[in-house]
């Protein structure tokens, strides 16, 4: 191997290696600097509802005398309606119901928007469906409507996070750190 | 033509031309794109050893800030990173040419399905064990992939609480966060482990390094990268800010961008093709039934027992089995679910009972008196004996710089006793042109070939021929030039040596079998 053959060869091993490391460290757009978000998250517990009736004779013929009782009852939890306006766009509306196979598990929001960056007048309703015929009372910690009325001003790349603090049992905003 | 077989042509032709430059720089031996495997599981070596080393100043309690600490180490920890986290890098593109190469020489389907689609998720492993360890430093990087990862995961069913929410802020992240994610990149190198040891499962004798030199000469260029361009902090993560731009590892988070601007669904369809893919090379990449070569069938009725195809096997696609109705004897017998027809076995079987069909050692004893008849060997003649897929491409053309071209299936097939017939029918010397060891589409194909003729391997070739008049040259599909140098060598030696008597009856002699008599030309 000619000392030319190797002076190329570590030519070459040295500019893979290099590429490499470029490749290892590349700078990329990955968004806009001119946007902001409004972001809303949060958890909170399903109000429990209960559908109870009164077995007929016939049916309570029908079970066996030690499991007999004369009411039956299914509990279900209620849902929620968000509806969302952003300055004068059309609301967005979502029905937002428990989680889980069974409906069973607390109630989640987590919703993105991307908007421009100044003043934003933010509209939130986060309010409870109607109690069904017959059933009990809900029970809950969680009010059966949240408002959320306010302009603020959102920086570029700035989120404006939206939660609901179970203390104050209201949602909140809080503005994310300029950038 | 079956579409698979132009691209792996198409891939061929291009590698033949990358093979050849490489090895003018750096010889076959020091050549990595034949070492790609092995350099894939050193690159991992490193990477696993530098990380044990990081891992004892990782705090999950502040991930960012001790990772800074440990950057900051300028003796140790700022070059001890930088090679791990190049060291992975280099493992994606060691992966890729490993997976390139395989495809294009077509040794990916069959019994090497197990091999291929393990090595799939292999890599599948190595790129998610990459991202748990971006997410680990907890900079914009790994906060993006945390994020993205977030919103795919929360498009499956499987999740009552979507996982993003707790990437809004860092009051939300939950404090399991970083363990789970710190287990997983712990763990997932040990499933790492597993599945090299299934990728290699089918090979009888696998290696798992490169040579020395090459595996430190590659430490070195990494070692020597981490130290020019040590790694450095990027900015913390942080949860209330949108992000315009980000340093990313490419070899990694590649996809991030893209998968950014896109649809969860899109995304999800996109990384299913993405690896469904490669995953089914095997069975798309396939040939049909019909193009498929024959396995190797034994003469059990001939087989002494002597357990060298079964030793030889570099797939263990042969077993030592005993015969029914015969008592203790052991013969050899194929298993054709393994066998991939790499013929090794030929040139292992003294009495030339095993093999392909049409490719046991007395059918190339007869191809070989065809090649001989065809011409007769003269004083001057020079027989070269090549690999059919490498060898500078020559047995395309037939002839070389006057010197005949016998081509055959890989050199490791070729059986002694068709060179002792060359010798003897009277041709000066028999130039036997092989792929490179390293590169060798049946593994074990030179090595084997090599220690028949000069090491006594069975079936050995015999002591009455003369070894100066047989040379052995290895050169790549691409090596054209260099194997038309090697002839011109090996011609004026053998003019140095002297002409040879042809025998008028060649006599191929095999201690553990009747004697085969071919008539010879004179």
């Amino acid at each position: 191997m000619t000392i030319l053959r190797r002076i190329i060869g570590i030519v070459v091993a040295s500019g893979l290696t290099l590429a490499v490391g470029e490749l290892s460290y590349t700078t990329v757009p990955v968004g806009t600097s001119d946007s902001a978000m409004v972001r809303l998250a949060w958890r909170a517990t399903p109000a429990r509802i209960r559908h109870c009736r009164t077995l007929t004779p016939e049916e309570l013929a029908r079970i066996p005398a030690h499991m007999r009782r004369t009411e039956e009852c299914s509990e279900t939890t209620l849902p929620y309606r968000l509806t969302v306006r952003l300055d004068s766009n059309p609301p967005f509306v979502l029905p937002v119901h428990a989680a889980g196979a069974r409906q069973d598990r607390p109630m989640y929001v987590f919703q993105e928007w991307r908007v421009l960056p100044g003043p934003r007048t933010i509209r939130i309703r986060f309010e409870r469906e109607p109690v069904p015929e017959g059933a009990t009372e809900p029970l809950s910690d969680t009010p059966a409507l949240l408002v959320l009325d306010t302009t603020t001003v959102i920086s570029a790349r700035q989120i404006a996070l939206i939660g609901y603090d179970a203390d104050s049992r209201r949602l909140v905003l809080q503005a994310g750190r300029a950038p | 033509m079956h579409l698979s077989r132009h691209v792996e042509a198409g891939i061929r032709r291009l590698l033949a031309r990358i093979d050849a430059a490489v090895n003018r720089l750096y010889g076959w031996e020091g050549n990595p794109l034949y070492q790609s495997g092995t350099i894939t599981a050193a690159l991992l070596l490193i990477v696993t050893l530098t990380g044990i080393y990081l891992l004892f100043f990782y705090r999950l309690g502040d991930p960012y800030a001790s990772i800074a600490r440990v950057t900051d180490q300028w003796w140790g920890g700022r070059w001890i990173r930088g090679l791990h986290r190049y060291a992975s890098d280099a493992a994606v593109v060691a992966v890729l040419v490993h997976a390139t190469r395989l495809y294009a020489q077509g040794r990916s389907w069959g019994p090497r399905a197990l091999a291929w689609v393990s090595g799939v998720g292999l890599l599948a492993l190595v790129m998610i064990c990459g991202w748990t360890g971006y997410v680990m430093i907890w900079d914009v990087q790994g906060q993006l992939l945390a994020q993205e990862g977030a919103r795919l995961l929360d498009r499956l069913p499987i999740f009552s609480e979507p996982i993003s929410r707790a990437f809004v802020s860092e009051k939300t992240l939950p404090s399991a966060f970083f363990f789970l994610n710190l287990f997983l990149h712990v763990a997932l190198p040990i499933g790492l482990g597993l599945l090299l040891w299934v990728h290699v499962t089918r090979v009888a004798r696998p290696v798992l390094l490169p040579p020395k030199r090459l595996a430190w000469a590659i430490t070195g260029a990494l070692t020597a990268l981490a130290l020019i361009r040590p790694v450095v902090m990027e900015p913390r993560a942080d949860l209330a800010t949108m992000h315009a731009q980000a340093t990313l590892d490419l070899f990694y988070s590649f996809w991030l961008p893209a998968a950014m601007a896109l649809s969860p669904d899109v995304v999800w369809a996109l990384t299913l093709i993405a690896w469904a893919v490669p995953a089914l090379v095997p069975w798309w990449a396939r040939p049909r039934a019909a193009d498929r070569p024959p396995t190797s069938v034994v003469d059990e009725k001939h087989c002494t027992g002597c357990e060298q195809c079964y030793l030889d096997c570099p797939y263990e696609a042969i077993a030592m089995l005993p015969l029914p109705d015969e008592g203790e004897r052991m013969v050899a017998r194929v298993d054709p679910s393994l066998c991939v027809s790499c013929g090794l076995c030929t040139g292992s079987c003294a009495p030339m009972r095993v093999g392909p069909p049409a490719r046991t050692g007395r059918d190339q004893l007869v191809q070989i008196q065809s090649f001989t008849a065809a011409e007769a060997p003269s004083a001057e003649t020079v027989a070269i004996v090549a690999c059919r897929r490498g060898a500078g491409g020559i047995t395309a053309t037939g002839v070389l710089d006057g010197a005949r071209v016998h081509s055959v299936e890989c050199v490791g097939n070729l059986h002694t006793s068709s060179i002792e017939y060359l010798v003897r029918s009277g041709v000066q010397g028999v130039l036997i042109v092989s792929c490179p060891p390293r590169d060798c589409w049946t593994r074990e194909g030179v090595t084997w070939m090599e220690q028949r003729l000069y090491h006594e391997r069975e079936a050995e070739l015999q002591a009455r021929v003369d070894r100066r008049r047989i040379r052995v040259v290895h050169a790549a599909l691409g090596e054209h030039a260099e194997v038309r140098l090697a002839l011109a060598s090996f011609r004026e030696e053998l003019h140095a040596i002297g002409q040879t008597e042809a025998e008028v009856d060649v006599s191929v002699q095999r201690a553990c079998d009747t004697e085969l008599t071919t008539s010879g030309t004179s």
